[in-house]
């Protein structure tokens, strides 16, 4: 060692060698619009079971408001859909792009595994319905990313997750960043150290300390920021508030910060093929409440400000993306003894964005006593048919049984 | 400091760390509130055990007798520090290991630290009350438990029985986003930590007839003729004989009709029994039955099988499980877990002789596999090896900021103490934890708690053993703080870092920097 070298001149020295040794491994690479391979899918996950009837609400049933004293909505309630349903009044901040046909919703909807166990259930959905001791028990996502790859972005990216924990949708996927909050994106400033040696130092060091994924993660955190950042800076200022903070002094609320930064990232167009979000909290076992408030109206309007945030966000990025929202299952037709209502079978499934034919899809049993399965909505459409049809079509997938082994050749014409 | 109940500002917030501290924002959105984001509940929910199918256990490579050592004590502990290794250095591991199985009812090593945390012992009336009075009681009866969790994780000498804690509050879950957990959590972590090692049955009955419980999963407002299912399912499905335990929907439905009645007393807050709520006709769960049983007596259905649930088989072998994932591997070896089993049923289901089964060096070494720390295990060992010990007094704001940051922070790594929503708690397996917002958000983390040092109450010069040169003060760091000395390359990583060269001065900031920086790379993942 030698006291000889300045400052200046090591700094110099670090920038010479970063070519080679701090190469990001990822880059940005815009696509044009309307190329193939230009299609974002967003999933969100509304983890806890959301309950069907209350979102689309079977109005026009008269069962349901027999099954349902303490916590049905009246047809005077409801936001008109069609014959049979309305929609939750707290949908209404989707209600112009449902009136524009961009709405798409699939009742009785969800999984062939007759589980009531959240756990299970959302393990079965995260494979995709493939059984966890197959070989190939990834999640769907994944396996999505592994057979579907029409730009050849090898080198890229290809998909965030919103939030911190990557969803076992992804587990095995190497191509997912997870941001949480786009605008505060950046490198880690650790005190008296320049920016290029703590990348280097953060590339080398845990390798010799940390288990090797932790390498493979910290990696992908340094060469994702500069991605970010490019991104986050492109798409600054756009869109307009959707909740009710005329004054924008407190700013978006959490949720909806979360899918407005998810559409910017889907409008910089930087080659995301998917994308995964969740909204928690729809384990409504109790205080279901009715149209006059309780928890039901409190998550169904953040589901639907969220939405409606993302499309505003996303702008004409909304015509090269769905969203597909959905739970691991619905809940029980009868409510229970504490204003709520238990696990269930079938729910609904809503999709939004670019070529999704608005309304209603797929059969509708009804809530005869006959038709129920043990008690719940049974489920007439398997959620995979109606994924499988927007991978065909807007995400230009050609072999969807390496996703959905098994899916099987029923379509409802969704997209 | 609102944030305690419910972060509301998305941005830095770690700022109140350092003033100045920066996020790299690829954080999580997780932690907020009950509504909104929550984490995915999948992975380590099940029972998977590496069975010559699927899936397939991972064991760590052979190590050396130190690094076999080492492993069993991180396992067993919130990390391992200089004196814990000096300690077991002396009086060797199996003596260690006994007294950690049989620690005493104080724990002088914290009592000083959390004494005036006078929350933690009030009546749950009273609590209400003072959270009731004005913003900062309610703060107080949420931070002093949070913090007095961290406390004991960074500065028990029990160090065993917190981890057992932890892990009884994240299996038997409760969500102080609700208002009557967060009025009696205390309690029902008190009660888990009186009964960590006791036979399982104790703590099964604790968290069944807690209010948290009672509240949280709503048997409290559950009634005949309609039965609230929450609480009947997950006691079956997460507490007791797990899901493939061989029950069905009719044993779902009818272990709820037995607790229609297991009830909360409004004005003090504690379990009461409404016999007008109680079902008391026959039913039937598994091979368990009861005729029913009217009147106040109608409780005591709930009290034979929660019996029965605790000496069943498939119990022993979930739970057990359970316990062997957190000590041993993500995905244990079918030995390990019949090892404990063995201790199980030979006990009568003390967790104390299932732990030192577990734990046995002939079978732990040989089942250990890879495990990431959670964040609150690799918060907790950030501060074991700088020894801060965090005093926070809530009434003086500026001073306590530091240290609810460090809350904020877990919030931010998706692992806010006592807010898991989903009632399986926090998973478990590394493939839950590692992202790029963990790794990211974890450097961001060592940077502010290093910037923070004042108020967190260590010293980076002494870390830094005082040294002078870049070159002594990267070699006094890496020692202190990685517990081994680093090698050429990763000295040279460090010193390049700094711009400068060896044999410059180290200042205080070049010093403190690197104090973040070994703990940002050296001990916040591996478990």
């Amino acid at each position: 060692m030698t006291t000889m070298i300045t400052r200046r001149r090591l700094l110099a020295g670090l920038a010479a060698g970063a070519g080679v040794s701090v190469a990001p491994r990822w880059t940005a690479h815009a696509r044009a619009a309307g190329t193939s391979g230009d299609h974002t899918l967003v999933v969100v996950f509304l983890r806890g079971g959301p309950d069907g009837c209350s979102i689309l609400v079977p109005v026009g049933d008269a069962t349901y408001h027999d099954r349902r004293p303490g916590i049905a909505l009246d047809e005077g309630d409801v936001l008109p859909f069609d014959t049979t349903f309305g929609l939750h009044p707290a949908m209404a901040p989707l209600a112009p792009l449902a009136d524009a046909g961009r709405l798409a919703i699939v009742p009785a909807c969800g999984s062939v595994l007759a589980t009531r166990s959240h756990f299970d259930q959302q393990a079965h959905i995260e494979r995709g319905g493939v059984a966890s001791t197959a070989a190939d028990g990834t999640g769907w996502l994944s396996r999505l990313l592994g057979s579907h790859d029409p730009a050849g972005d090898t080198a890229g990216f290809r998909a965030v997750t919103m939030g911190g924990r990557v969803p076992p949708s992804l587990a095995g996927s190497d191509l997912v960043v997870a941001v949480d909050d786009l605008d505060a994106v950046g490198p880690p400033a650790f005190p008296g150290m320049t920016p290029a040696g703590i990348d280097a130092a953060l590339r080398l060091l845990p390798e010799s300390t940390s288990p090797p994924m932790v390498l493979a993660a910290g990696v992908g955190a340094l060469d994702a920021i500069p991605v970010l950042l490019d991104a986050a800076a492109r798409t600054a200022g756009g869109g307009t508030a959707v909740s009710d903070d005329p004054a924008g002094v407190y700013g978006p609320e959490p949720v909806e910060q979360t899918f407005r930064d998810l559409a910017r990232l889907v409008r910089a167009d930087i080659g995301i093929d998917v994308a995964t979000v969740d909204i928690g909290g729809w384990d409504t076992h109790d205080d279901m409440g009715d149209a006059g408030g309780g928890r039901m109206t409190e998550l169904v309007e953040t589901l639907a400000t969220a939405l409606a945030a993302f499309a505003d966000e996303a702008g004409d990025a909304l015509d090269r993306t769905t969203v597909v929202a959905m739970g691991e299952f619905g809940r029980r037709v009868v409510e229970n003894g504490s204003g709520g209502t238990d696990h269930g079978r079938g729910g609904v499934l809503l999709a939004l964005g670019g070529g999704v034919q608005g309304g209603r899809h797929g059969e509708w049993p009804g809530l005869s006593a006959d038709v129920l399965d043990d008690g719940d909505v049974p489920v007439a459409t398997d959620w995979r048919t109606v994924v499988a049809e927007i991978l065909e079509g807007p995400h230009g997938v050609t072999d969807v049984d390496a996703v959905f082994p098994d899916v099987g050749p029923d379509r409802l014409g969704i997209v | 400091m609102d944030e305690i109940e419910a972060p509301t500002e998305r941005r830095r917030v770690l700022a109140g760390l350092t003033g100045v501290g920066a996020l790299a924002g690829l954080t999580l959105a997780g932690c907020r509130e009950r509504a909104e984001v929550a984490g995915p509940v999948l992975p380590g929910v099940g029972d998977d055990v590496a069975d010559g199918s699927d899936p397939v256990a991972t064991t760590l490579p052979p190590a050396t007798a130190t690094e076999r050592l080492h492993r069993r004590l991180r396992r067993s502990t919130f990390g391992l520090t200089r004196a814990l290794l000096a300690e077991v250095d002396e009086v060797g591991w199996s003596t260690w290991l006994d007294e950690q199985l049989d620690p005493g009812d104080h724990d002088p090593s914290v009592d000083e630290l959390i004494a005036d945390y006078s929350t933690l012992a009030m009546a749950p009336a009273e609590r209400r009350a003072l959270a009731q009075s004005d913003d900062l009681g309610r703060q107080r009866v949420a931070f002093e438990l949070r913090h007095a969790t961290l406390i004991r994780a960074v500065a028990s000498r029990h160090q065993l029985r917190e981890v057992l804690v932890d892990h009884w509050n994240n299996h038997f879950n409760t969500d102080t986003s609700d208002i009557v957990v967060s009025l009696t959590k205390a309690d029902e972590d008190a009660a888990f930590r009186a009964g960590a090692f006791g036979p399982f049955g104790d703590l099964l009955l604790a968290s069944a007839s807690s209010p948290a419980m009672l509240s949280y999963l709503d048997n409290a407002t559950s009634r005949k003729p309609s039965p609230n299912e929450n609480y009947g399912r997950e006691l079956l499905e997460l507490h007791t004989v797990g899901v493939d335990g061989g029950y069905d929907e009719d044993d779902v439905i009818d272990a709820a009709r037995v607790f229609t009645g297991w009830s909360i007393d409004r004005s003090t807050l504690e379990f009461t029994f409404r016999p007008a709520f109680h079902d008391d006709a026959p039913k039937s769960v598994l091979d368990w039955a009861t005729d029913g049983i009217a009147g106040a007596d109608g409780v005591e259905e709930g009290r034979s099988l929660l019996r029965y649930l605790a000496g069943h088989p498939a119990t022993a072998r979930h739970v057990t499980s359970r316990l062997v994932r957190r000590f041993v591997a993500d995905v244990p070896t079918a030995a390990v877990v019949d090892a404990g089993v063995a201790a199980w049923e030979a006990s009568g289901g003390r967790i104390a002789e299932v732990v030192r089964a577990v734990l046995d060096p002939d079978v732990f070494d040989r089942a250990v596999g890879p495990k990431v720390s959670r964040p609150f295990e690799a918060l907790a060992t950030m501060l074991r090896r700088v020894d801060a010990t965090m005093p926070a007094d809530l009434t003086d704001r500026s001073s306590a900021r530091p240290a609810v940051a460090l809350h904020e922070g877990l919030g931010r790594l998706g692992q806010p103490l006592f807010r898991a929503a989903p009632p399986t708690g926090y998973p478990d397996v590394a493939a839950a934890w590692v992202s790029t917002n963990s790794v990211s958000v974890r450097w961001e983390l060592a940077i502010a708690m290093t910037q923070a040092h004042e108020a967190l109450d260590f010293d980076p010069d002494a870390l830094a053993d005082g040294a002078t040169t870049v070159g002594a003060a990267v070699r006094a760091c890496t020692e202190r703080i990685w517990l081994r000395p680093a090698s050429a390359d990763e000295a040279d990583a460090f010193t390049t870092a700094t711009g400068l060269a060896d044999d410059d001065d180290a200042d205080p900031e070049i010093r403190a920097g690197l104090v973040a920086l070994a703990l940002a790379t050296g001990v916040t993942h591996e478990r």
